[in-house]
């Protein structure tokens, strides 16, 4: 005869268990560190700890001016360098303008190389965020394959403003320095040959079996929660909303380039990392467009004191001479005033905001990165996926710390 | 997987450059009679309208912002805070709190912004906006202003133990704790910060460029 009080004793209490993921871990792209509870191999709750990278950007900044707080912006998410330039840029000059109560705009010249430089930019992160996500998921090839391209990117970065990733090349009131001679052919043979590599790429992970079975259907988000959670970029545009800043709230002409916002349905990671494909040839796209546009002309605000006086004029010129050394040791005051400027950067909105008093330091910045309101969504996606999956979707949202952590 | 054409948008964007202002003017009247009493100031500028209100009302108006059909401010993106304890706005409140809208049935941004006294507690906006957990947290950690009702109102950036608000204007750049690794103990610990030379913050007096800047506007009036 069963003895059931016998059964009942030797059942056993299941706990779920919890796992620390974490910090120092490859898949986690930099300081992540997650409490992940797991049921068996299910998650049942994942709690970022962020905040390992933390430098006190918004506090230092209160103590630098203008200009100096601009480098700053390069080391947030720092494989998006430029795009973050342009925010703080357009923010800067956002409220020196409002100030003034007048409405005058960057030149022509400097309007189109930010925008090539910022799509240049796109690029960059998308090969780092399409790529590395494969390497985490198990593919190498392509990771090798674009990193080499990455490199003339960053060639070009280099050949522009001197730095290869920290460039401080855009700055408010334009452009730090005119393009070099030859770099727009350069560009150009590069934008010729990277619609191939791109292809290859395409190739090997489009209908690769295990790189579909791991995306399709992980993380699916539908477009409610992707607004309740304030989403931006391809995780909004994934789930089938046409929200692109560029086209929506257009700054720096980006009206005049004839490109598309690339939308999907199903909004999960495969979907995203298509999108993020796809996107890269409509940033070539804008890439010949403003190769196109390139005139002669003024690359930055001359006259007012927003930006350094020109090298040539600084030799000849006393009062050029004064105004390039009180630049650069006093800065320029801008009169009490807020402003907030957005752009879209390559992970999602990016916005700045800023508070002058009347000083030649701003009162306060704030700094609104898309990756933070990303984080916070990963509990969200990663409910009921197994554990391999918590990488996979780090990976498509693709996380970069120095933003997050600010 | 479809690349769609966005034909929607495109033309929702062209409508918008051509009737713009048309369009704001509609809206900030619409704005202006849908909430009777509750605003306090609206300022309409260029590219945004910030709405001011009071502390009490913040979570009414957010959550008719996002119901109402002329605005459907469905995205809280941002939550900016200012400690205003150098500046004037601090007979109003020390900090200032803007709340970033989308509104997305005709793209314009809405800021709704209020003020927070001293060791002030304003309601949360978690139970309006899923975003806004961890914004709130951020602010928590670096001002300490207090939110009711938030599900989990912990640190979120700086260290675990670590008891200031950093972003607070009286709060010195440099902090007051700094991390060493004990060779003895052979473990991380804290110490009090010791500086090899004190903390320099340069503040000119400023008048340089007005002149510069006069000229150059007369100029472009002149043309």
């Amino acid at each position: 005869m069963i003895n059931i009080n016998k059964i009942f004793e030797e059942t056993k209490v299941m706990k779920n268990f919890t796992l620390n993921f974490g910090p120092q871990h490859p898949a986690a792209h930099g300081v992540l560190r997650l409490i992940v509870e797991l049921d068996g191999e299910t998650v049942i709750r994942v709690e970022p700890h962020i905040g390992l990278l933390h430098r006190g950007t918004e506090k230092l900044i209160e103590s630098k001016t203008y200009t100096q707080a601009l480098p700053y912006f390069d080391r947030l998410d720092y494989v998006s360098m430029q795009a973050q330039e342009h925010a703080y840029s357009l923010a800067v000059e956002k409220l020196y303008f409002n100030t003034l109560e007048t409405s005058i705009s960057i030149p022509e010249r400097a309007a189109v190389i930010r925008i090539l430089f910022s799509e240049i930019t796109r690029l960059l992160n998308h090969i780092m965020a399409t790529t590395t996500h494969a390497m985490d998921v198990g593919a190498l090839t392509p990771f090798l394959w674009a990193f080499e391209e990455r490199e003339k990117l960053m060639e070009f970065y280099e050949r522009v403003s001197g730095a290869r990733m920290h460039s401080a090349y855009i700055r408010p009131g334009g452009v730090s320095y005119d393009l070099p001679i030859g770099i727009s052919d350069d560009i150009y043979k590069f934008i010729l040959q990277y619609r191939k590599r791109l292809e290859e790429i395409e190739d090997m992970l489009i209908n690769n079996r295990i790189w579909k079975q791991r995306l399709v259907d992980v993380g699916i988000v539908s477009a409610e929660q992707a607004l309740n959670y304030a989403f931006t970029g391809p995780l909004l545009r994934g789930a089938g909303i046409p929200y692109d800043i560029r086209k929506i709230y257009p700054y720096d002409g980006y009206d005049k380039y004839n490109f598309k916002i690339v939308i999907g349905e199903e909004n999960n990671s495969y979907t995203r990392f298509i999108i993020r494909m796809k996107e890269m040839y409509q940033s070539l796209e804008i890439m010949e467009q403003a190769l196109n546009n390139l005139r002669p002309g003024l690359i930055k605000i001359e006259g007012l004191n927003l930006n350094s006086p020109d090298r040539a004029l600084i030799k000849k010129d006393m009062e050029s001479c004064i105004s390039h050394f009180k630049f650069f040791s006093e800065g320029f005051v801008i009169p009490a005033n807020e402003a907030y400027a957005f752009v879209e950067a390559p992970k999602g909105e990016f916005g700045v905001y800023l508070k002058s008093n009347d000083t030649a330091k701003p009162y306060r910045c704030s700094i609104k990165a898309p990756g933070f309101l990303h984080l916070q969504g990963l509990n969200m996606m990663c409910k009921d996926h197994l554990l391999a999956d918590v990488v996979t979707l780090i990976g498509t949202q693709d996380i970069v710390f120095g933003e997050v952590d600010r | 997987m479809i690349e769609k054409k966005e034909l929607e948008t495109q033309r929702e964007y062209f409508n918008r450059n051509n009737s713009l202002k048309i369009l704001r003017k509609d809206f900030v009247e619409k704005l202006k009679k849908s909430f009777p009493g509750l605003i306090k100031k609206l300022i309409v500028s260029l590219d945004q309208i910030e709405v001011q209100v009071e502390k009490e009302n913040i979570n009414t108006i957010i959550k008719l912002l996002k119901e109402s059909s002329i605005v459907k401010a469905t995205m809280l993106l941002d939550i900016v805070c200012v400690d205003c304890l150098n500046i004037e706005e601090n007979k109003l409140g020390r900090y200032k709190m803007i709340y970033v809208l989308n509104s997305m049935s005709n793209y314009i941004r809405i800021h709704v912004s209020t003020f927070v006294e001293n060791n002030g507690i304003i309601e949360s906006m978690s139970n309006n906006f899923e975003s806004a957990v961890w914004l709130e947290r951020e602010i928590w950690d670096m001002f300490g202003v207090y939110f009711t009702n938030h599900p989990d109102l912990r640190r979120i950036l700086t260290d675990y133990g670590f008891s200031w608000f950093p972003l607070k204007k009286d709060f010195p750049t440099t902090g007051y704790i700094e991390v060493y690794y004990d060779i003895y103990d052979k473990k991380i610990s804290y110490k009090e910060i010791e500086l090899m030379q004190e903390y320099r913050n340069y503040n000119f007096g400023l008048s340089w460029g007005n002149h510069e800047r006069k000229v150059y506007l007369d100029n472009i009036i002149n043309d």
